[in-house]
């Protein structure tokens, strides 16, 4: 009955979707894209596959959500600096210290906020399919254990060309260094800069935890992963077809956060370990202080978004 | 389709169209003809492939290189180079390698290496009597210890993609790297003796205290450099800028040498060299996209997963595989497409990865010497003033030499793997 | 035609002095990033993405006239066996290919660029309408480029032929 399945799903067009994302095929962007893809040929009983193209082959993640607005690409995962080039609310995601925990970030953008920010990414001919939790951004660094802001002071840290990451260790005392990530790892080796603001995929993916000796679990700010989709080819689809997809990815989006993301930090927190990078739990960090700290960004940024930071301030519990 | 694009590619080459144009034309037909691109793609990805900052440093060298060599600058380091070796057969063609060899300890680069080393030691060798073609190919061949000698960016991405070490990787290519600048210069030494490159003078340590007095300033350039990158003030990119600020104030006002007429020629060189590689490295980008899209690498790689041989075997097809990839496409996106295909038939066949990444860094650098897209030939051609084509018969030897080094690396694990087990 | 040839060389020699001025404006503004982290320890965010917008600039400005320096690699091996009308014939269907070529990379380029009138730079928030300019300004100088050399190698290959 195998063969019976396949010529009727041949006699349907075959959709096939190009699905690019940045990371290694073995980190959580890559798992959940494996199971994505297998779930959607299944359902679809192959009228609709995914090719995937892992590992920035289709370009950085900038390129490629230029590439889905061209169509080009039709869905990749990309974290939200990237998205917020072209719808620029997302970039309150970026304001630090922004969310109590992961629930609290949960409620936010699956609430009136995930909505603003899908109407506002419609306008520019994106479609937001999902959002993921990234990571929590983390303080590394390769000079000394960071629990208070008088710690950090004058080291070199290395962040994203975005000017509230800038602001941020600005507002920290830090000198913030822009360099491109594929000189990070030998910059921090060779000293010309200190420290960067790792989630753990990079801790991990771009083995910076080889060269990193302390990492302060400082909760700097909130990365959140997109998946987006060309606009056009999302509305081109089927509806039986369209529900699908989207069965199958408020599923893969369930089990992401169920179990591919918490086993993952837990397997990264343990391999950082072993390789000899000191962890400063939360706990013995003085995060109170680090908030005040870090109140000049929002005095700086905060009219820019409008009343989008009350409303997601009004979710914390 | 692919033998479309390819038959293209043919044809215009063989019309003289400019090899820039020749990739981004035939891939912008193949992709109307095929519709499996969005044409807004052409422009957007010339611009993204431009726009990177690890890219600059190549036209600084090229710069720097300019600098040094009107401003005096690389007559003295020559003259206190010959004045050490210049008794040698083959003295300065060895220098150059080995000049290769410690600034691929500083780059991670291949092309930057070229375009740094080159751009002094062109003119150098063919100063002492040695065949402009040759003296280019020898740092185009050179160039490549540049992704093997720690630091490496292909290894990071290679680490990066295949999940492991990057310091292993990087220890895991000292001892061949050396290997590779030493076989390196086998040739050179034969090739010196063939041709009976004339020695130029008797080793005299007076001489040699002469030069080096005279040189200081000159000499100092490398060391700040090298002490730069890795006292950790500057990234390799930014220490092509130093070489650019630093030989335009040696040569300005001490050696005096640079005018204002003099430095409109060297911006002016550089720009139309950079200009002229860049295009080529944004429309071979584009071919790669496509290349990446119709998934050829990606089909190539999963024909040799499925294929029941025995290691060896593998192995060789494998080497074949990445030297014809290595044709056409740049190193970074070859590793990114075939590292997680042929990965897991290697690690089956008993294979340690860190050990397969080495080989197969090499075995791509090896595609850096050879058209239609070879950065480090173009870069060699340029900065030694000479077609490109005729460093194809100079390259050859260099090129059986670094296929003979693939082997042999992949057959002595020992060298590679064996000292990264020795530092644990 | 010699009107167009004085036109073209006029042009190219402004081209020319705009690419060395943005050259030189790399360098500086790298080396300005250097001193001021080494220094002062802190440095501009912006000056790195600058540089690389420069480059871009530089890249599709001096592909223009990198035409007139031959700068332009190809393979001619082929050509340069070929009598003199069959190198006419080549030379004026290269030249129509790579028009052809650079008149996509203009409309294309147009295309994106007003794809992207609400697009800004990370670092600068430089529209980067400004940074996309280059393509088709670049691709149209190249165009203008390869009509008059083609025009100078026609020129040539009869002077050749009537000398000999
Ligand atoms: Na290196
Ligand atoms: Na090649």
């Amino acid at each position: 009955n195998n063969s019976k399945e396949n010529t009727s799903a041949e006699t349907k067009e075959n959709i096939v979707l190009r699905y690019g994302y940045a990371a290694p095929a073995t980190d959580p962007s890559g798992l959940v894209a494996d199971k994505i893809a297998s779930d959607i040929s299944e359902e679809t009983d192959g009228a609709m596959t995914i090719e995937l193209f892992p590992g920035s082959q289709l370009g950085g993640e900038v390129e490629m959500v230029e590439q889905v607005r061209a169509g080009t690409v039709d869905v990749a995962f990309v974290t939200g600096g990237a998205v917020s080039n072209f719808v620029k609310e997302i970039g309150v995601l970026d304001m630090p210290f922004l969310f109590d925990d992961l629930d609290h970030a949960h409620r936010v953008l699956t609430g009136e906020v995930g909505e603003l920010f899908k109407e506002k990414a419609e306008a520019e001919g994106i479609k937001i399919l999902t959002y993921m939790d990234f990571g929590i951004g983390n303080i590394a660094n390769v000079k000394k254990d960071v629990k208070s802001v008088e710690d950090l002071k004058g080291m070199k840290m290395r962040t994203l060309e975005n000017d509230i990451f800038i602001d941020t260790f600005k507002a920290l005392g830090t000198n913030p260094v822009p360099i491109p990530f594929p000189e990070l790892y030998t910059s921090m080796q060779q000293g010309v800069v200190d420290g960067t603001d790792p989630v753990n995929v990079t801790m991990t993916g771009g083995k910076l935890y080889e060269v990193t000796k302390h990492l302060s679990k400082v909760g700097l700010n909130y990365r959140v992963g997109i998946l987006v989709m060309n606009l056009n080819k999302y509305n081109e689809l089927d509806e039986d077809i369209q529900s699908k997809l989207n069965d199958v990815i408020s599923n893969s989006t369930d089990y992401y956060h169920e179990t591919i993301y918490p086993e993952y930090e837990a397997g990264a927190e343990k391999l950082m370990k072993d390789n000899g990078v000191k962890i400063i739990e939360k706990e013995d960090i003085d995060i109170e202080e680090f908030k005040k700290a870090v109140e000049p960004v929002y005095e700086k940024h905060e009219a820019k978004f409008g009343d989008i930071i009350s409303k997601i301030k009004a979710e914390a519990k | 389709m692919t033998i479309l694009l390819f038959g293209l590619l043919v044809i215009l080459f063989f019309m003289n169209v400019p090899i820039a144009i020749a990739l981004g034309l035939s891939t912008v037909v193949v992709v109307i003809v095929s519709g499996t691109l969005e044409l807004s793609t052409l422009p957007h990805r010339m611009f993204t492939t431009l726009d990177s900052f690890p890219l600059m440093a190549a036209p600084f060298f090229i710069l720097a290189g300019k600098i040094m060599e009107h401003g005096g600058i690389s007559e003295k380091i020559i003259n206190f180079a010959s004045s050490l070796v210049g008794h040698m057969r083959g003295g300065l063609a060895h220098v150059s390698i080995v000049a290769c060899m410690f600034f691929a300890a500083l780059s991670g680069s291949a092309v930057a290496t070229t375009a740094a080393v080159g751009g002094i030691l062109i003119p150098a060798m063919v100063k002492a009597g040695y065949n402009r073609e040759f003296a280019a190919s020898v740092q185009a061949a050179g160039g490549t210890t540049g992704v093997i000698i720690p630091p490496s960016v292909p290894m990071v991405m290679f680490a990066v993609t295949a999940g492991v070490s990057v310091s292993d990787l990087f220890i895991a290519g000292i001892v061949p790297g050396i290997l590779v600048g030493l076989s390196l210069m086998v040739w050179t030494y034969i090739y010196s003796v063939r041709k009976d490159v004339k020695i130029t003078s008797k080793l005299s340590w007076s001489k040699v205290k002469t030069s080096f007095l005279e040189s200081i300033l000159a000499i100092l350039m490398p060391i700040i450099i090298l002490g730069g990158i890795y006292g950790g003030i500057f990234t390799p990119t930014e220490a092509s800028v130093v070489a650019v600020v630093y030989g335009l104030v040696i040569g300005k006002f001490v050696y005096k040498k640079i005018t204002f007429s003099i430095l409109k020629k060297i911006l002016l060189d550089t720009i139309t060299v950079v200009s002229a590689l860049s295009l080529i490295i944004a429309s071979a980008s584009f071919f790669g996209f496509y290349l990446t899209i119709a998934r050829i690498p990606h089909e190539l790689g999963l024909w040799i997963s499925q294929m029941e041989l025995p290691t060896l075997v593998i192995m060789g097809v494998i080497i074949i595989l990445l030297l014809i990839v290595g044709m056409f496409m740049d190193e970074i996106s070859a590793i990114i497409i075939l590292t997680p295909i042929l990965l897991p038939v290697v690690v089956a066949a008993g294979i340690d990865p860190v050990h397969f990444g080495l080989v197969m860094i090499i075995n791509l650098a090896i595609g850096l010497l050879t058209p239609p897209v070879g950065l480090s030939l173009f870069v060699a051609a340029k900065v030694g003033n000479v077609n490109h084509e005729k460093l194809l018969k100079p390259l050859l030897p260099f090129i059986i030499i670094l296929v003979i080094d693939v082997i042999i690396l992949f057959l002595l694990p020992q060298l590679s793997i064996g000292i990264v087990d020795l530092t644990k | 035609m010699y009107l167009y040839h004085g036109f073209i060389q006029r042009l190219n020699k402004a081209t020319e002095f705009v690419t060395m001025f943005f050259l030189i404006m790399m360098v500086v503004l790298i080396f300005v990033q250097i001193v001021s982290r080494v220094i002062i320890g802190s440095s501009f965010s912006w000056t790195e993405e600058v540089a690389r917008y420069l480059m871009i600039w530089v890249a599709f400005l001096g592909a223009g006239f990198a035409f007139q320096y031959g700068a332009h690699m190809s393979i001619e091996v082929l050509f340069k066996k070929l009598n003199l009308n069959m190198q006419n014939i080549f030379q004026i269907i290269s030249a129509l290919l790579c028009t052809l070529f650079f008149l996509l990379l203009i409309v294309k380029g147009i295309e994106l660029i007003k794809g992207s009138i609400n697009v800004y730079s990370p670092a600068l928030k430089l529209p980067m309408v400004i940074v996309y300019a280059a393509i088709p300004i670049g691709a149209f100088l190249q165009i203008l480029n390869v009509i008059d050399i083609t025009w100078k190698f026609l020129k040539n290959n009869s002077r050749g032929r009537t000398n000999e």
